[in-house]
Order: structure tokens, then C-alpha cells, then sequence
């Protein structure tokens, strides 16, 4: 955390609006792109958006810079209230923590059935099966390659163990390649 | 057979994250300015909150205390003092049987001795012509008070029609506790007169032997 974001926390807790709109400018973005992958109408994305910044800002009294920075803190109310919502239309959240599963194939994708598909038809295939995955695999996936966060940081803002999140993660890229490989065959 | 490796996965994957994100349209320009106006109204919304619980609060506590309150009205019968004459009004109702004038029977009934009135209790289950008095406040003995509700019953027995059948009127005694004892001692002290005036007077008779 750079020492301006640290200024600036400063400032929204004393309440002033400066601060507020400088955090919203740096994480808006990232916020809306977790809740993005829960929530696919792009008016209730931006609603839940500004929901979970004036919780974030409601409880920025309570955030410790000591045990997660401010974007860690945040992705995870943005998580959580995304998840929330979903609840509230009868979803049923994935346990993302259970350990039941065996451990993964080493060899996921089966490149020679990938190569009868060209490039374009393969990302396709590829951006389909990602679409049908779920909500939390998907945000999963969007934390761990786009934003590029490490395990650590993912169990932080998912609440979920980081043994149990690896292996998660090596069975949705199993959970693709089936998916790709059904949709070609 | 040439498998894909973990780190050409990874790339696509990594490529299929970028396409999804740049499918989602960038924030409102004035999303800073909601999400401000909807803390202000959220801060806006818990100050009345608060401020009705107060108050509703500091309500529940007056009514609290007004149940719980001494009732100053009733007549401190335990008071040895000088009773003082007040006058005593006619009932203010209207008869529900329409038996007849308003008569301050009070009055009539009780002239020889001096009374308080005292505003009386409220009766239950009554739905005759009440008779109200001046609450002419004084200190009163607790003999004045019943004196008073003697006065009371009689004048609502005069008060009352020939057609009212006497269950009712027992229904009426009996719904009152204070009526019942007032009853007794109205009945009792006949009887004690009438058993006084038929018991001979023993010096009296002797003399007149």
C-alpha cells in the first residue's frame, strides 16, 4: 500500500470526501469486475458496485492495514456481498473449501483434440466454458489470472483455506478441458 | 501425442480473463457522486432512526410513570381533619331509561350533616346516570366518604325507573365491590335501627310500670 493510499484512508475516515474519491477512482474498477462475475445485468453490477463501497466505507473504521491491504479488504466485501445477493435469489453457494475431492490429474488438456479446432473456435470454446463454470470458480479464475493474486491473497478475500483453494483450482481447469472436449466432439 | 502445458494454459486462461473483463463497460462518470449521496441519505435515514427511538423511548418512560404513578385524586381518607361543606352536583348525564329529572340527591338525603365531596372513583360496568360531584378538595374523614357513597346509592336508586327489574340492580351492586359493602351497611344499619326501635327500653317500661 503506497503511503498517498494511506493518506487518503486517513482522510475518508475522518470523513472527507476527497478521500472517499480517490479509493473509489483506484479500486471501482476491481470491484465491479468481481461482482461482474456473480452478476451478469450490467445495472445491478453497477448497483452492487456502489453498495459495496458504502459498506466499505460505513466500516472503514474497522479496516486494519496491518492484517490486509485496502484492495484485499475490499474484493472481499465485494465477494461477499455479490455472493449475497446471489443468496438472496435462492443460490446455493459452492463449498470451495472442501477437501474431499482427489487430487488432480497432472495433464489437463488434451491437445489433440484442441487442435482440431482452430485458434478462434478454441477461445471461444474456451470463453463458453468459462461462462457456465460457477460464480465462484469464475471469480477464482478472474483473481488468479487476471488480477494475477497469489493463493494467499485469493483465500484471504474468499475466506477459504489455501490447500483446499489450489486443488480447487486444478479441478476447474479439468472442469474445462471436459467441457471444451464435449463441445468438439 | 503433444500435451498442453500448464504454462499455455495459463495463458489462455489468462486471455480468456482479459476478454470477459473487457466486456464489462467501464463506471458511470458520477458513480463517485451516488455512491456519496447514498451514504448521505443512509447517515440521514439512522440519525432519524435514533432520534424516533428517543423518543419513543422517553414516551414509554412518561407513560411508564403515569401508571405507576400515586393517583393524587383520591381522597386521603386517613386524614382526621375538619370536613368542609361542598356542594354537590346534579348528574351531568343523561338517564338511559329516562327515568326522570335530574335531582341532586345528594342534597335531599344527607342535608343534616356536613360532607366533602370527593370527586368519586370511576364505577365498573355502569351504564347509569352517574352522579358527579365538585371535587370541592378538602380533608375528609373516612366516615364523610361514606357518607358520600351512601348518598350516592341512594340517589341512584331514586334515580332509577320502577321497570328496572331487580337483577339488574343486584347485577349492578355486585359488579362493585364498594357498593356491596355500602349495601351491607345501609341494610345493617336498618336493621340495627329497626331491631333498636322494637327492643323495649327496659328503664323506660320500668318507670312506666
Amino acid at each position: 500500500m503506497t503511503e498517498l493510499e494511506q493518506e487518503m484512508i486517513l482522510v475518508a475516515r475522518q470523513g472527507q470526501a476527497q478521500g472517499y474519491r480517490y479509493l473509489m477512482n483506484r479500486y471501482g474498477r476491481q470491484v465491479q469486475l468481481i461482482v461482474a462475475q456473480f452478476v451478469s445485468d450490467m445495472r445491478d453490477v453497477e448497483e452492487l458496485t456502489q453498495d459495496v463501497f458504502v459498506r466499505a466505507f460505513e466500516h472503514l473504521p474497522d479496516f486494519d492495514p496491518l492484517r490486509a491491504t485496502f484492495g484485499t479488504w475490499i474484493s472481499r466485501i465485494a465477494y461477499n456481498a455479490a455472493l449475497n445477493h446471489l443468496r438472496s435469489h435462492d443460490y446455493a453457494p459452492l463449498p470451495l473449501d472442501e477437501e474431499q475431492y482427489a487430487p488432480p490429474d497432472a495433464v489437463l488438456w488434451a491437445q489433440d483434440d484442441e487442435e482440431q479446432a482452430n485458434e478462434a473456435e478454441r477461445l471461444s470454446l474456451l470463453d463458453k466454458a468459462i461462462n457456465r463454470l460457477r460464480p465462484e470458480e469464475r471469480t477464482l479464475l478472474h483473481l488468479r489470472y487476471y488480477e494475477k493474486r497469489s493463493l494467499g491473497e485469493i483465500a484471504e478475500v474468499m475466506e477459504v483455506a489455501t490447500g483446499p483453494l489450489a486443488n480447487r483450482l486444478q479441478r476447474i481447469r479439468q472442469k474445462l478441458s471436459k467441457m471444451i472436449k464435449l463441445t468438439i466432439s | 501425442m503433444n500435451k498442453t502445458t500448464d504454462k499455455e494454459q495459463d495463458r489462455a486462461l489468462q486471455a480468456a480473463m482479459q476478454r470477459r473483463a473487457a466486456q464489462v463497460p467501464p463506471l458511470a462518470d458520477d458513480f463517485a457522486e451516488r455512491v456519496m449521496a447514498k451514504m448521505n441519505a443512509r447517515r440521514q435515514r439512522a440519525r432519524r432512526y435514533r432520534l424516533s427511538a428517543a423518543l419513543t423511548g422517553i414516551a414509554a418512560a412518561v407513560f411508564v410513570a403515569f401508571l405507576f404513578w400515586p393517583e393524587s385524586h383520591e381522597m386521603p381518607i386517613t386524614q382526621p381533619e375538619q370536613p368542609v361543606i361542598a356542594e354537590v352536583t346534579s348528574p351531568k348525564t343523561e338517564p338511559k331509561e329516562n327515568v326522570g329529572a335530574e335531582v341532586p340527591a345528594a342534597q335531599t338525603h344527607v342535608s343534616a350533616r356536613k360532607h366533602v365531596a370527593v370527586e368519586p372513583k370511576p364505577q365498573h360496568a355502569i351504564h347509569e346516570p352517574v352522579l358527579v360531584a365538585e371535587p370541592v378538595l378538602a380533608k375528609a374523614t373516612r366516615t364523610d366518604s361514606f357518607d358520600y357513597y351512601l348518598a350516592h346509592l341512594e340517589a341512584e336508586m331514586d334515580a332509577l325507573d320502577d321497570s328496572v327489574s331487580s337483577a339488574q340492580l343486584e347485577k349492578l351492586i355486585s359488579a362493585d365491590a364498594r357498593l356491596r359493602q355500602l349495601v351491607n351497611r345501609i341494610v345493617g344499619s336498618e336493621v340495627e335501627q329497626a331491631l333498636n326501635a322494637a327492643k323495649p327500653d327496659s328503664t323506660t317500661d320500668y318507670l312506666n310500670f
